[in-house]
């Protein structure tokens, strides 16, 4: 079976969690026997083709063309990826991440006459919490919408982002396959001394509660400072650090500045890998409260480190944290709710390794990138058989392409 | 035989000419950019259900397409079919619009890229055919000129029946 797996980004280009996402998924396959090409921008000093065991990895000009706006960047783009495609021989699906790579997945569909599978990881509706104000936003949704009705299946990482699609882009039930994001445990194992990092963000005597996320309105940054500083106007040891970079940061720093509690918070602005591993380790209480969050998976992050955490109730976080078991759950937007759940952790904490071992358990069973390549393997041969006994298929004409 | 992009799918033959439109998908475009782009997925399923189904690729001689908005669809039909292109140009961007917007420098962009992957690109006017070799350097012998439609056909039967 020969993958073509087209996706805007790819370690080391990195812009969101899809890069890390399609290269564990694309090793995840390989390692399963599945032939696997994918099509990808260029990045500075890396090669335009790259091959380890089973994956061939195929960068494309990102920049061929000037571009008038982010749309146009996109299709145009879309361009170089259809060319590179079609120099690939014998491919049996394609599969398109998000609508960045609708034109390229749904054109190599129909020349190749070969089924495409999308993963969709979020929607413009979601995004934009339903309010299309711009050309542009009405253009992506549109975009969303075709690249689910072209796809033979649609794979979406929880039942949340599957009601939105059905709801929002009217994707039938069963065309939707729901299949959690992975992340792989062993990848964060780092041996480093735990109290030199934690004294570079914290006294002794203060409890960490970290936020992982960019500063944006949907990760609820907003609600994670009302709510420390609620929890502030009743314990003093405890440092909130604020990780990630967003427009919102700056008027939150002024918020803590004026709050007199300035020296309570650390906002560390965007940090590597490395760096967040280490705050993961070094933090007692990780917290996500956003309000719109097709997954989560700086949750899971948190989990496999054996961290208890609390989440607001809401999208993919609903389904990955079971309150009470792994962690707590407090309705999205309640700041109080937040910081008693917060302060429970702090004072139980029994409870709060408890909910840490169990969480890491949960990611072990059910996030490996082991169990989301099986599934994601099952899903390509069961489509591999719907098409083979489909009347869809290359016919009559010995092409060139195909 | 004759595709273009329209607002349904449907054959028509008048005579020896098969027209055949498709439906175009996406409605809310950014700019043209974006609405010829996204396109191509619409024409590729006109062209799949075309040669996979109805007739034999191997019958088709030769692709020709108008301005850089059908040259990018032809270039697919190029990539697809096999086949050579030709592109006719009445204008390029430069006689359009002066002006030097993003989008407009977009344009001079892609119509750069599709008149150097024609074979042959036929312009329709005196002005097209000296900016397509001033302007974008598309080798000379490349580019002719066709300022009747005499003159086009007997630059398509002349590549049709080759040299």
């Amino acid at each position: 079976m020969k993958v073509l797996m087209l996706s805007w980004e790819y370690p080391p280009r990195i812009v969101g969690g899809l890069a890390r996402h399609v290269y564990w998924l694309s090793k995840a396959l390989a390692q399963r026997g599945v032939e696997v090409t994918v099509i990808t921008l260029d990045y500075p000093e890396t090669p335009r083709i790259e091959r380890e065991k089973g994956l061939k990895i195929v960068r494309v000009a990102s920049h061929g063309f000037t571009s008038s706006d982010f749309a146009s960047w996109v299709h145009q783009f879309n361009l170089n990826m259809i060319e590179a495609a079609l120099e690939e021989e014998d491919v049996s699906l394609i599969h398109a991440h998000d609508w960045l790579t609708a034109t390229a997945g749904i054109t190599l569909k129909h020349l190749l006459r070969r089924p495409l599978i999308a993963t969709i990881h979020s929607t413009e509706h979601g995004r934009r919490r339903g309010e299309f104000r711009e050309t542009l936003q009405r253009h992506i949704h549109e975009v969303e919408w075709w690249l689910a009705y072209e796809s033979w299946k649609v794979i979406v990482c929880s039942n949340y982002m599957k009601s939105e699609l059905m709801n929002y882009l009217g994707v039938p039930e069963d065309k939707i396959s729901v299949i959690p994001n992975g992340i792989n445990p062993f990848e964060l194992k780092l041996q480093f001394d735990v109290s030199e990092v934690r004294r570079r963000y914290a006294e002794d005597w203060e409890k960490i509660v970290l936020f992982v996320g960019r500063m944006v309105y949907e990760k609820g940054p907003h609600v994670f400072v009302d709510a420390a500083l609620s929890l502030l106007s009743r314990r003093q040891d405890v440092k909130f650090v604020l990780t990630g970079e967003g427009p919102m940061r700056k008027d939150l720093m002024d918020k803590v500045y004026k709050s007199g509690s300035w020296h309570k918070f650390y906002f560390t602005g965007f940090v590597e890998d490395v760096e967040l591993f280490k705050l993961y380790e070094v933090c007692d209480v990780a917290v996500f409260p956003s309000l719109y969050e097709p997954f989560g998976i700086v949750a899971l992050e948190a989990m496999s480190m054996g961290k208890p955490v609390v989440v607001s109730d809401v999208g993919g976080l609903s389904e990955i944290v079971v309150d009470g078991l792994n962690g707590l759950k407090v309705p999205p937007g309640d700041v109080w709710a937040l910081s008693s759940a917060i302060e429970r952790l702090i004072e139980d904490q029994r409870m709060a390794k408890e909910m840490g071992r169990n969480g890491a358990q949960r990611v072990r069973e059910l996030y490996s990138w082991d169990v989301v390549g099986e599934r994601t393997l099952r899903l390509y041969e069961q489509v591999l058989r719907e098409y083979l006994s489909s009347p869809w298929k290359p016919k009559r004409f010995a092409r060139k392409l195909s | 035989m004759i595709l273009h992009p329209w607002h349904d799918d449907a054959s028509v033959r008048d005579g020896g000419v098969t027209y055949r439109h498709f439906a175009v998908t996406i409605k809310s475009n950014v700019n043209i950019v974006t609405s010829v782009i996204s396109a191509l997925g619409d024409f590729a399923r006109a062209m799949s259900e075309l040669f996979h189904e109805r007739y034999d690729p191997s019958h088709v001689g030769l692709i020709i397409s108008y301005e850089w908005t059908g040259s990018l669809l032809g270039s697919l039909a190029k990539r697809f079919l096999g086949r050579p292109l030709i592109t006719s140009i009445h204008s390029v961007e430069s006689m359009r619009t002066s002006e030097k917007s993003l989008l407009s420098l977009s344009i001079r962009g892609l119509e750069m890229y599709l008149l150097y992957f024609s074979d042959l690109v036929v312009a329709r006017s005196e002005e097209a055919y000296a900016r397509a070799l001033a302007e974008y350097k598309v080798p000379s012998d490349r580019v002719r000129m066709a300022l009747t439609s005499r003159d086009m056909t007997s630059i398509v039967m002349e590549v049709l029946e080759g040299p």
